[in-house]
């Protein structure tokens, strides 16, 4: 089976995920056959935000700057040699022998052209937000997606937040994607618990790792041919965007009192 | 002069204001309505400040829907002064009341007309000082204006004589409301009836992507998000108070598409198509309170924590174009019609129902955030103990 990364710029992926991805698909012998980035500067992609946003293209290229030295500097991040020395996601991709390519845009007729070639049998999208019609069309399989809450139900943004809100089970979805947000078949469901000590941070970095596990059993399980993709009703489920800073910050209270040191939860 | 055209080229730079804490912004909105009350010294609230006219002729139908915020912030607050305005406004509105029992329409009419819409605000202001003070002099007021309101009603539940611009309006629905409320006050199955025909016939104008026909002030026109808002506030105050279920869907399909149509952009546009495209680029202010007020009352009566999201944030929009700063009184705590200030609702001015609504968010927020407090609460305890 071939398996294709779809990745952002290799300066903004955390090389570290994508490492620990790597290598355990590589234990379970499964062959990741290409990683595509998007160059994270390119004349026509200045072009197209200068026809879209004028002259505030030039404060989202110094902002685009900043964050790319902030992250340089940010160690955790980063995959680390033998040696201890930080890598950085296209030499984590060039150590496990993966070819490489670039693009500008990934919806460029030569970009499109170059992952049909490619002959996928599933895209991995990782942070390149919404996939249109002409990928998803691609990969013979399917593009997989790692949704950080339980669907049907809960699609969009902040599910963590938002399930705790609701005082529903938190969890994570593998789907296929397909034109609806986070409306596609469903092929596997981890959920996790919250501890003593949890936040909304915490937990969104235990959604993110239990996401990352299920995407690989996911890929594991199509390529053993033990998935059965389950359709979503359209019916089922709402859209959800980013909650209120005020509430998220309720919520947050309410997790530290609710774990605090001798706080006595009342009987249900 | 200098106080327009410091508005003007904040509007023009695209500058706003630092958020304020809502209790800041409330009591400034509530200071300037209560400024816009004194103006005209009658007892009725000007219809606003106008750049070109100063503060305008005080405003029936928007006097009687400013009652109840009166009454509203006056529970909240405590301060009587608010109680007494609110007594004032009602005095002023029943001394003009005509013989058959409807109030006029546009302020400073020169020949006043009644007009339906108008007495139905009214009427809403009416039955909730009735509600309050229990003084029967405002339920014969109340009675007189739903009489004239039944009277002139269609067969088939709309209002098509003494309409504005001459036309039935889905928006009528707000004044099916109040029919309601005065049903439930006085038992008369009269007000009952006038009030379901209407929400029957508001149902039967819905299209299937929630969209209202018949919602424009002109029959060819797109809508504001103003007279959107309206009807979407009466269709789900009559589905609160009845209560009915498919009422309440009806009204959560407009308002679920706009909550989307703000969560993707950031903002809503002043006017929309019948395919719930943003028909200009400017903002009408007015609309997007009212947006917030349903949203907040759709979280209240559907419990979806979407909806108080989305209007606190509605809210925080609003809150960084009013200026609660200024020294000048007629800026200070006034919420503009359009944004830019010279777009086409209500341009170059200030309206009290812009205000007003703006005041009903703001107070809306905070009981909102309280029962948030409460769901969270009990949600998030009741996860831990089912682990």
């Amino acid at each position: 089976m071939n398996v294709v990364f779809l990745c952002g710029s290799p300066n903004f992926t955390s090389s570290a995920d994508l490492g620990s991805m790597l290598l355990e698909l590589e234990k379970r012998n499964i062959h990741v056959k290409a990683i595509v980035f998007i160059k994270l500067f390119s004349q026509r992609l200045f072009k197209l935000s200068w026809q879209k946003h004028g002259f505030k293209t030039l404060y989202k290229a110094l902002d685009l700057f900043v964050r790319y030295r902030q992250r340089r500097t940010v160690p955790d991040s980063r995959q680390r040699d033998s040696l201890g020395q930080s890598l950085s996601a296209l030499q984590v991709a060039q150590k496990f022998g993966i070819p490489v390519y670039y693009v500008s845009d990934f919806y460029q007729k030569r970009s499109l052209e170059l992952l049909r070639k490619l002959e996928p049998d599933l895209f991995v999208p990782i942070g390149i937000g919404i996939v249109r019609k002409q990928i998803l069309q691609i990969p013979r399989l399917g593009t997989l997606n790692a949704h950080s809450g339980l669907l049907p139900k809960y699609r969009g943004m902040n599910m963590v937040e938002w399930s705790l809100f609701d005082g529903h089970r938190l969890g994570v979805t593998i789907h296929f994607m397909d034109e609806g947000i986070d409306t596609g078949n469903i092929l596997l469901q981890k959920e996790f618990e919250i501890d003593t000590g949890d936040t909304i941070d915490t937990l969104r970095d235990k959604s993110s790792r239990t996401g990352k596990q299920a995407m690989i059993e996911t890929i594991e399980k199509i390529n053993d041919g033990l998935l059965r993709p389950i359709p979503q009703k359209s019916g089922n489920g709402k859209q959800y965007f980013r909650m209120h800073q005020r509430l998220k910050l309720m919520i947050d209270k309410e997790l530290r009192e609710n774990y605090s040191a001798g706080h006595a939860l009342p009987d249900s | 002069m200098p106080r327009q055209f410091g508005v003007l080229c904040q509007d023009l730079l695209g500058i706003s204001h630092s958020l304020g804490n809502s209790d800041e912004h409330l009591r400034a909105t509530m200071s300037w309505l209560a400024n816009a009350q004194d103006a005209n010294q009658d007892g009725g609230v000007a219809a606003g400040y106008s750049f070109g006219q100063g503060w305008l002729p005080s405003y029936p139908e928007t006097t009687g829907y400013i009652i109840p915020t009166f009454f509203d912030f006056y529970h909240l607050t405590r301060e009587e002064d608010y109680l007494n305005r609110a007594v004032r406004m009602a005095d002023w509105l029943t001394s003009i009341q005509f013989a058959d029992g409807a109030f006029s329409g546009l302020y400073g009419d020169v020949l006043p007309r009644p007009i339906v819409f108008n007495t139905g605000q009214v009427l809403q202001g009416l039955v909730c000082i009735y509600k309050e003070t229990s003084q029967t002099k405002y339920l014969e007021s109340a009675r007189r204006a739903a009489n004239w309101l039944v009277d002139i009603q269609d067969e088939d539940g709309a209002w098509r004589k003494f309409t504005f611009k001459g036309n039935p309006h889905v928006y009528h629905t707000r004044v099916a409301w109040p029919l309601f409320e005065l049903h439930k006050l006085t038992s008369e199955e009269t007000y009952l009836n006038a009030a379901t025909k209407n929400i029957k016939w508001a149902l039967n104008n819905q299209e299937a992507n929630g969209w209202f026909q018949n919602n424009a002030f002109a029959p060819k026109d797109d809508p504001f998000l103003h007279t959107i808002a309206y009807a979407i506030e009466g269709l789900l105050e009559c589905a609160a108070l009845m209560p009915n279920k498919t009422w309440l869907e009806a009204a959560i399909k407009p308002a679920e598409v706009l909550l989307r149509r703000f969560e993707i952009k950031g903002s809503l546009s002043g006017v929309y198509n019948d395919k719930w495209q943003g028909m200009v680029k400017y903002r009408c202010l007015t609309g997007e309170a009212q947006m917030s007020v349903c949203w907040l009352r759709l979280f209240q009566l559907a419990g979806d924590g979407r909806y108080l999201s989305a209007a606190l944030k509605m809210n925080d929009n609003l809150k960084r174009l009013q200026d609660t700063s200024s020294s000048n009184k007629v800026i200070n705590g006034g919420v503009k019609g359009s944004h830019p200030i010279w777009e086409n609702y209500s341009p170059y001015n200030y309206p009290n129902w812009a205000a007003k609504f703006f005041a009903d968010a703001l107070m809306l927020e905070k009981t909102g955030l309280t029962e948030m407090e409460q769901l969270i609460k009990r949600n998030i305890r009741s996860r831990i103990q089912r682990k």
